[in-house]
């Protein structure tokens, strides 16, 4: 709590998706 | 002839084929994008057409699944295929996001949606809160007992589709992020990598601790048709045609005969399904007793018979040969489909066997690949099993071609929210905890309310402890259980009913079934429920936060896979205080709806790159956590800069969530 009302960075936490999203296949060649 | 509709995965055009041929009434498939199954070949837009068209005139069923969650970036691409599938008329929509039941409501009112398993609907309420928005049937959770399916169906409008056979998930439907966690592929997304049925060590040892078996109910066929099941489902979009085809046959027959003589219908049933080469099977949770043998951590997680390990490698004069440690070429043959599966799980491989014979140490086999010592081989199609079916699709689909247009996707329309309502909830922190006891220790943290998971457990001690609970009313949120199966569905209603009229007023829906019982609640003091949209509700864009805001939601988390990006174009237009983004968790990455502490004792684990994770058991239900917690803390700043700076509100509150999960 106290770090998050000083806005600090915490050690040994992750991201999980929040920098860089998904991960995004490749298009599909299109056959249609 | 069964009235009961027998459905069939078509993950390409030979799969229909063997679906349509072996006499399903029924098909489902994905077109090349938004569907859960984005690793099969799917159908391209044409194919699709001239396979409704097909069907259609021969009394088949088509269903395509539009099951994930759509970006914000992707509307305009969502809103095209919406409006081209109204165009072309399929028979329903297998839908997850609830901004695709927007969008289809708002501007394509005659598609017919099925909820599909994914929205995790386990109980009639949850089932008829999505009748009233327009939905035809429901898939329902996987995980629910023959009683609960039973009772689903007697307390619906809905129709009822029910698993029937096929790969099985580890977790409570719709309820995992565990490939999405390790990887950024989203089961959500339809890019499930299958993290379930990977290798993990304990202190103990290493094993496939959560790659289930597969799940089979030919024998349940007469106890499901009389429970008032509408439609039996296959899984496997990712199984070939010849599976298809022998499951379809298997369950046809059975659907067909049971009533004349089902010992004698159930046995040509099974062994037709000796042609399915999938994994050992599992009733799974049909009796109501949860069998936990359908976990073996023994069992590599791919699909096939097992044939062994491999002993040896010989060479002669026409290749390499594969020594196996026990006998069993009995039936192979040149042609024979393999899978060989490396024994330290960091790979697996498909190979056709090339040559078979029997040694003075054991049975040979001659395929070829990268294969070493140890390895575990699997049939996964014998060469017999080439069987073709008549093409459903006709040769020339040339004049199919209606193809989504370029439109743009309107912009949902939102509530307007009043400033009254968008002040109760004040800027701030709001912590999460996962046990009564631990409300005290967040007292000296003072968040600006404190969260506690509502669950049974938890729900007995706040019950226990009414009189000791260190917040007042206004200062607690309830944030209740994703998972709400038939059996919990009185029980809950029954607890909201309670704590609503003790004056509990702030509740976290995670589930569409809460959004019905929550709507409409007002307090003894007349004062309205305040309802905020859970993570597990999955608001990826600004249709879904539009549908739960109008179904009475007044605040939103977004889901804890939900990128940067997409999150600040998303908040764009609603209110900043409408937003509680989490920037603290440790994410239940997924939930199994028993206790396994009755069958493993190890509490942590770790994968491939040593990344460490907790298993945590409970009586009604358990939950896997990272050791390493999910924090932007660092970033509330920016969050309350570009969120004011992108509307005219102030700036959103954020939620601190501690250990969620914990027990």
């Amino acid at each position: 709590m106290k770090a998050a009302e000083e806005g600090r960075v915490l050690p040994e936490t992750g991201r999980f998706n929040w920098k860089d999203g998904f991960w995004q296949p490749p298009e599909a060649p299109s056959v249609d | 002839m069964s009235t009961v509709e027998l459905l069939a995965p078509a993950g390409n055009p030979e799969a229909l084929d063997a679906a349509i041929g072996e006499g399903a009434d029924a098909v489902y498939l994905g077109l090349r994008s938004f569907n859960a199954r984005m690793r099969s070949s799917n159908f391209a837009f044409n194919q699709f057409e001239a396979a409704v068209e097909v069907c259609r005139k021969n009394q088949k069923k088509v269903y395509v699944t539009v099951n994930t969650v759509f970006e914000q970036r992707e509307a305009d691409r969502m809103y095209q295929l919406l409006q081209y599938l109204e165009r072309v008329g399929p028979d329903g929509l297998i839908v997850q996001d609830l901004g695709v039941v927007k969008m289809a409501k708002d501007f394509f009112p005659s598609l017919k949606l099925h909820a599909s398993t994914q929205m995790n609907i386990g109980s009639a309420r949850g089932a008829n809160f999505l009748s009233r928005q327009g939905f035809k049937r429901v898939v329902l959770s996987r995980e629910l007992s023959l009683d609960e399916i039973r009772k689903v169906s007697e307390t619906t409008n809905l129709e009822t589709e029910v698993f029937v056979h096929g790969a099985l998930c580890v977790s409570a439907s719709g309820l995992c992020l565990f490939s999405s966690y390790l990887g950024g592929k989203s089961a959500n997304r339809g890019l499930c990598a299958q993290a379930c049925r990977r290798l993990y060590s304990t202190e103990a040892g290493s094993g496939y601790y959560f790659s289930p078996d597969d799940l089979q109910l030919i024998d349940r066929v007469s106890d499901l048709v009389e429970a008032g099941v509408d439609s039996f489902k296959i899984e496997g979009r990712m199984k070939s045609a010849e599976y298809v085809g022998a499951v379809v046959a298997a369950y046809r027959h059975m659907l067909d005969n049971w009533r004349i003589d089902r010992e004698r219908a159930l046995a040509k049933a099974l062994s037709l399904l000796q042609a399915d080469f999938a994994r050992r099977k599992t009733s799974f949770n049909i009796s109501g007793e949860l069998d936990l043998d359908y976990l073996k951590p023994d069992q590599p997680g791919g699909t096939g018979i097992p044939l062994g390990k491999i002993r040896d490698i010989r060479s002669y004069e026409d290749g390499r040969w594969a020594l196996m440690e026990s006998a069993g070429a009995e039936g192979l043959g040149e042609g024979d489909s393999l899978r060989v599966h490396h024994a330290d799980d960091s790979g697996r491989f498909t190979a056709r066997l090339k040559g078979v014979k029997e040694g003075p140490k054991g049975t040979l086999l001659r395929f070829d690949g990268d294969y070493r010592q140890g390895d575990e081989v699997y049939l996964v199609q014998t060469k017999t099993m080439g069987k073709r079916w008549k093409p459903v699709l006709p040769k020339d689909i040339g004049r199919f071609h209606k193809f989504p247009s370029r439109d743009l996707a309107p912009k949902p329309d939102y509530p307007k929210l009043g400033k009254a309502e968008l002040e109760v909830l004040p800027d701030g922190l709001y912590a999460l905890v996962g046990r009564v006891a631990d409300l005290h220790v967040l007292l000296a943290a003072r968040p600006e309310k404190a969260m506690l998971v509502f669950d049974r457990k938890n729900a007995e001690g706040l019950r226990r402890h009414e009189k000791e609970i260190p917040f007042k009313r206004d200062s607690l949120v309830l944030w209740l259980d994703p998972y709400l199966p038939e059996a919990d569905s009185d029980w809950l209603s029954g607890e909201l009913d309670y704590w609503i009229g003790q004056g509990q007023r702030f509740f976290v829906a995670n589930n569409p079934a809460h959004l019905g019982l929550l709507r409409g609640r007002t307090d003894p003091k007349g004062r309205p429920v305040f309802t905020i949209a859970g993570p597990w509700l999955y608001v990826f864009n600004r249709y879904a936060a539009a549908f739960l805001l109008e179904e009475g939601a007044r605040c939103v988390v977004p889901p804890y896979e939900i990128g940067k990006q997409n999150f600040m174009k998303v908040a764009e237009t609603v209110p900043s205080k409408a937003w509680m983004p989490v920037v603290f968790s440790y994410p239940p990455l997924f939930r199994i709806r028993t206790d396994l502490a009755k069958k493993y004792d190890f509490r942590y684990f770790t994968d491939r790159e040593r990344q460490a994770y907790e298993l945590v058991t409970g009586r009604d239900y358990s939950t896997v956590i990272p050791q390493s917690p999910f924090s932007i803390v660092d970033r509330i700043p920016f969050l309350k800069r570009r969120a004011s700076a992108s509307s005219s509100s102030t700036s959103p509150s954020s939620s601190y969530r501690s250990r969620s999960t914990s027990r």
